[in-house]
């Protein structure tokens, strides 16, 4: 520690040493941090608790039927999450999602293509979905959000195209057999979900390309400045959203046998509500899996309750895209309240260093 | 011996650049430049804009392959134009401005950004290992930061040192000869003076450790402590090449100006007289804001007053705070006797008040490029055209057709867009905009940027005009110190914020302005003395010593 420094370079010193990590656990656990997590459990137990809806939520199949529901909505948002960490917006994954079951669908039942082909196949269409989205916005530079909606469509087009409109059923059992297996009386394909946000939640913290993607999420400028090749790191990232998104529509098609071309509406609000909203947790102001996850679950919960209390389906779209709107708000103050502390802050700062160059210079302070 | 070369030095041990030649059209920006960029050692490089200063950093940057010269490393020929790898090789790095952080992620993760951004490793990173890789670099720079806090946190200060520490690293590991090149950018602009001395701290001990370290400053006393050499840029030829122990601010100014340039005034009002016991029109107390401290203003009707200073100084920022398009944190101003607070100050007011702007930023911020001339002249005063409730399109070319003839627009075509006519007949078009509405006060940010010649003089003759005839109070942001010399009858010099002295009348030339932003403010000997000079001028502010230049 050196004498010639004042109070101006004031900030933390060398001498403190990170804490352990069970301190770190506590310290976050009564942070903004995990926020969500303490509201969704304080909403079991007051679900729990409420009259109306105490039978089942005391009940272990609920959980399991609630976690059920939400297995692919679930792999369809971290479709959504990994490309929206780099800060683009992929609005054709529920229609990949879609394309995939189809695909599956068609090709199991009408062209007799074994279940693994079927399913390889309907990755790799999602993976040219994906480069698509991702020549157009990196190399062509067109905003993500209409890009994908157009894509998005075009896949919708094509899917209704292969199945003449017609909803495709007998898909095979084994796929169902195997994803809807109960393992702690949870899905399966649950599992394949977290399993899946495990990864992405390493990769991102771990691998070098992972904090390649977060760096050009912050900032495109810093990111090519230091060497990070953003393009090809945006496109990488669409190909793992369709993927992904391929994913969920294999998920999709093992849960309900067959491949419905009209789609669900609630899917892409489900998804975006769960990555934004996710954004508020464990790493506040940074999309991240973890959160996703947790997000999703507690809308699911929340929906769930409401539907048992009574209130028809579309209360879904209600408590969702309140969430969406809630999560984004909430994002947005969060980093306005970090912008006015760090202006006040440099305003502090470049003022005050005036006086002392002036005082320095003998001047003195003015009236 | 080769010219600019120290006496004595034939061959450099470090990097030589020889005979470095640059021509952009009909503009020299580098003529037969040279210089030794020594190991271990810190030369400070000076020189206005257009000296050629960044031209050659953007050749060392490998942006600009130079028409002529060649760089040698140890005498060793290094093929220019410089590729990263070939600059790489020689460990030569850059510190710009713009210090490539994020500032989100912590200051471990920011030291090794260019590690990880081109890491063609497929193998998990290991947190640990880079926090203690982080900490040994703090530790060999004797850096007082916390590896697990992130950069936003850090001040100015730290950042810079954080940036700069990381250069250095990143050099030595990548330089194939063992020696590494530092060149910052201006790196103390927005730094405290307890900032810069731990700045200069840090880069005297990376020099006793083999570094050669080339510093960009406008600030004399930055180059004064920093630096063992100085070179000097002028005209794009190096105008000399002293060592900083050997020389002193005067002779460095000197070197920077070269031969006084006289300028014959566009006409000057003579102003001691006119005001005692005359009312300002506009007062400004107390403004305060990011970069602007306590800024007080006196500004009175039918003179030009300019505000200058180096870059980062804030002057543009004080017109851009009385104006309301910058946010002011304190202050207020008072037109006509009117008072306002200046946190509340907006366009919309100022405008009703009769005071106007005339932005830096012409097609950024004053004109909308893909409109026509003349609709872009309409647009403050669209109301004047409505007829029977719509706007009619021949009174808006008929507006700028006389508007056309009185600026002198050319071509006199209302229908072209904006953004096709010259620099030079934007500018105009921006004034005619806001003039037509008769302010009373009109602030103008660098009027004659990117304008050429011509075009120029009737600017500055129409600013004139207007305070002689019109007796409006012009307002003048600008860093062409002739200019300023030419048209105002005050200066006022800002420093970091503050105004730190004025020139009035006949002490204004392009050279005193210069040495008063170079210098800084020389206080006077007694605070009596200074009060006594202070009974002309502006409460607060003090004149410059009268030996300046």
């Amino acid at each position: 520690m050196t004498e010639a420094q004042g109070n101006h370079d004031q900030r933390p010193s060398r001498a403190a040493p990170r804490p352990m990590w069970w301190a770190r656990t506590l310290q976050n656990v009564f942070s903004e941090a995990y926020a969500l997590p303490l509201v969704w459990v304080a909403m079991i137990i007051f679900f729990m608790v409420l009259p109306a809806t105490s039978a089942q939520f005391t009940s272990a199949q609920t959980y399991a039927v609630i976690v059920g529901i939400q297995s692919v909505p679930l792999i369809l948002a971290l479709a959504v999450l990994v490309p929206m960490i780099g800060q683009d917006f992929d609005l054709s994954t529920p229609n990949t999602l879609l394309l995939s079951s189809m695909m599956v669908a068609l090709l199991t039942t009408r062209h007799g293509v074994p279940v693994w082909l079927a399913i390889v196949l309907a990755l790799l269409a999602g993976l040219v979905i994906g480069l698509i989205n991702g020549i157009l916005c990196a190399k062509l530079g067109l905003f993500s959000f209409i890009v994908t909606l157009g894509t998005g469509s075009l896949v919708f087009g094509i899917t209704v195209y292969i199945s003449d409109n017609q909803i495709v059923s007998g898909v095979s059992p084994t796929l169902s057999d195997v994803m809807l297996q109960r393992v702690l009386n949870l899905p399966v394909q649950f599992y394949v979900g977290v399993v899946l946000a495990a990864a992405i939640w390493w990769w991102i913290r771990y691998m070098p390309s992972g904090r390649r993607h977060t760096y050009a999420g912050d900032s495109r400028e810093v990111a090519l400045l230091s060497g990070v090749r953003v393009a090809r790191v945006r496109i990488g990232s669409f190909c793992v959203a369709g993927m992904l998104a391929a994913a969920a529509g294999v998920a999709n098609i093992a849960q309900s046998g067959s491949a419905d071309p009209s789609g669900n509406p609630n899917l892409l609000l489900a998804a975006f509500a769960a990555v934004f909203l996710g954004g508020t947790t464990i790493t506040p102001g940074r999309f991240n899996a973890w959160g996703t996850v947790i997000a999703l679950l507690f809308l699911g919960t929340g929906v769930t309750a409401l539907q048992i209390v009574g209130l028809s389906s579309y209360i879904q779209q209600i408590f969702f895209g309140g969430a969406l709107v809630l999560g984004v708000l909430f994002a947005r103050l969060a980093s306005r309240r970090r912008e006015l502390k760090e202006e006040r802050e440099a305003l502090r700062e470049g003022l005050d260093e005036t006086d002392e160059i002036l005082e320095a210079q003998g001047m003195g302070q003015k009236a | 011996m080769l010219p600019g070369n120290e006496a004595g030095v034939q061959r450099s041990q470090g990097l030589a650049l020889r005979d470095f030649t640059k021509v952009f059209g009909q503009t020299r920006a580098l003529t037969a430049v040279n210089l030794d960029i020594e190991y271990g050692q810190i030369l400070g490089l000076l020189g206005h804009n257009g000296s050629g200063k960044s031209t050659l950093f953007k050749i060392l940057a490998g942006l600009y392959e130079p028409d002529a010269g060649q760089l040698s490393l140890h005498g060793e020929d290094v093929p220019l134009p410089l590729t990263s790898t070939a600059a790489a090789r020689i460990g030569l790095t850059f510190v710009h401005q713009n210090l490539v952080m994020l500032p989100e992620l912590s200051v471990t993760e920011n030291l090794f950004l260019e590690s990880t951004a081109t890491s063609e490793r497929k193998r998990p990173i290991s947190w640990r290992r880079m926090r203690a890789a982080a900490q040994q670099i703090l530790d060999q720079f004797d850096l007082d930061i916390d590896i697990n806090v992130s950069v936003a946190k850090l001040g100015p200060g730290h950042r810079a040192q954080l940036a700069i520490a990381r250069a250095a690293h990143q050099a030595r590991l990548h330089s194939t000869s063992g020696g590494a090149f530092l060149m910052l950018d201006e790196p103390t602009v927005f730094l405290s003076q307890n900032e810069r001395t731990n700045l200069f701290k840090l880069l005297r001990g990376m020099a006793s450790s083999g570094v050669g370290i080339v510093l960009v400053s406008h600030d004399l006393a930055d180059i004064e402590t920093a630096t063992d050499r100085v070179c000097v840029l002028r005209d794009g030829r190096v105008a000399a090449v002293r060592r900083t122990a050997e020389t002193d601010r005067r002779e460095l100014i000197a070197d920077i100006l070269g031969n006084e340039r006289v300028v014959s005034p566009v006409g000057r009002s003579a102003i001691s007289a006119r005001r005692d016991g005359e009312r300002p029109l506009v007062e400004v107390r107390g403004m305060t804001g990011v970069g602007v401290r306590q800024v007080d203003l006196d500004l009175f009707r039918g003179e030009v007053v300019g505000l200058t200073g180096l870059v980062g100084a804030g002057y543009s920022r004080i017109l851009d705070m009385m104006y309301g398009s910058r946010r002011a944190a304190a202050g207020e101003i008072a037109v006509d006797g009117v008072s306002h607070d200046l946190r509340s100050a907006r366009p919309t007011k100022s405008l009703a008040q009769s005071i106007v702007l005339v932005p830096g930023d012409r097609l950024g911020q004053g004109l909308i490029g893909s409109q026509t001339a003349a609709e872009n002249l309409a647009v403050p005063i669209v109301e004047r055209f409505r007829r029977k409730g719509h706007v009619r399109a021949k009174p808006i070319a008929e507006n700028f057709e006389t508007a056309a003839k009185t600026f002198a627009i050319r071509p006199p075509v209302a229908t072209q867009p904006a953004g096709e006519f010259s620099g030079g007949n934007q500018q105009k078009i921006l004034m005619a905009k806001w003039l037509q509405t008769d302010p009373k006060v009109v602030l103008v940010d660098e009027p004659t940027q990117g304008v050429d010649v011509g075009a120029r003089q009737e600017i500055l003759r129409r600013l004139r005009e207007l305070a002689e005839t019109g007796q409006a109070c012009v307002v003048v942001a600008s860093s062409d110190y002739e200019q300023l010399a030419q048209i105002c009858d005050r200066v006022l010099v800002v420093l970091r914020g503050r105004i730190a002295g004025e020139l009035v009348g006949d002490e204004i030339t392009a050279a005193r302005i210069s040495t008063a932003c170079l210098r800084g403010f020389q206080p006077h000997r007694s605070s009596e003395e200074a009060l006594d000079g202070a009974g002309k001028t502006d409460s607060g502010h003090r004149k410059l010593e009268r030996n300046v230049g």
